[in-house]
């Protein structure tokens, strides 16, 4: 469990928490076994939760139009599906083992569950959305300049 | 009139899943106040002001002079800049009389800190925003 609350400390959303915190999200967190070529989420799925790899390779890309374009390659320690712990928009990509793999998942349900038992927990994610959002921002009105 | 004031403030989708005891204590904290057409609700570049839910009216949301959005009734703004500190992030201005409960920086905090499902909205919607900013990559 311990070695788990290392690695939800690779999850940016989470940058605020303390070690108790962690621990309390460590307890929702399952392992889940993957083999090399399964797909862990796939583009369109309604999302379910987030995705720490703790060991194996996985690679990301996106069907744009039939175009299969590739979005980039994932190892242990790595994020992905942050959003998905927050609302339920589809997935905007495919995540797939390119060997095999152990992820720790946090589902949704689960997730917002602790929330409610330790609304310090949402409190403390507030402003790591707020900072996400004003680079997002930026990077919007950045891109759009050129 | 107690109860009438509780009765909008659960209307509002915000504050939908309220209880009793939680309407009566934002309606401590809450003022609500009407608006005249083309009233500067907050200013994009300054610090602090006030969170706003629009109750009735609407408003256009501008940034360095460009609409991006409309605000309409249910809808509410003003909480990036009093979650982190920082700056307002657009200009919104009343396109048409509208009625809204304001909520002042500490008074917003109060309600956050009673109330986990206002929490939650606002991470909602603040996750929407950041997907429309086109930041979230592989999801």
């Amino acid at each position: 469990m311990a070695d788990n609350v290392e690695f939800l400390k690779r999850v940016r959303l989470f940058e605020n928490l303390d070690r108790k915190s962690l621990e309390a999200i460590a307890n929702a967190a399952v392992e889940q076994s993957y083999t090399a070529g399964q797909d862990i989420v796939r583009q369109g799925d309604t999302g379910v939760g987030a995705f720490i790899i703790k060991k194996g390779r996985v690679e990301a890309f996106q069907d744009r139009g039939g175009h299969m374009h590739k979005l980039a390659d994932m190892k242990e320690g790595d994020v992905f599906g942050e959003m998905a712990l927050l609302d339920e928009f589809p997935r905007s990509a495919t995540v797939r083992a390119t060997e095999p793999t152990v992820c720790l998942g946090i589902q949704r349900w689960h997730f917002r569950g602790i929330l409610e038992s330790h609304p310090q927990i949402a409190l403390a994610l507030l402003p790591v959305l707020t900072k996400r959002l004003r680079n997002a921002e930026r990077e919007d009105e950045a891109s759009a300049k050129h | 009139m107690a109860d009438a004031r509780a009765a909008r403030l659960k209307a509002v989708p915000l504050f939908a899943h309220c209880d009793k005891k939680q309407i009566d204590f934002i309606a401590t904290q809450v003022e609500e106040m009407d608006f005249p057409a083309g009233r500067v609700l907050c200013t994009e570049g300054m610090y602090g002001g006030d969170f706003f839910i629009l109750e009735s009216g609407a408003a256009d949301v501008t940034r360095g002079g460009n609409k991006i959005a409309t605000m309409q009734s249910g809808d509410f703004f003003g909480e990036i800049a009093l979650v982190d500190g920082g700056r307002r992030t657009a200009t919104v201005t009343t396109t048409t009389p509208s009625r809204a409960f304001v909520l002042g920086p500490r008074q917003f905090q109060n309600v956050l800190h009673q109330n986990v499902e206002v929490i939650h909205s606002v991470m909602k919607a603040l996750a929407t925003r950041i997907r429309e900013a086109g930041a979230a990559k592989a999801d």
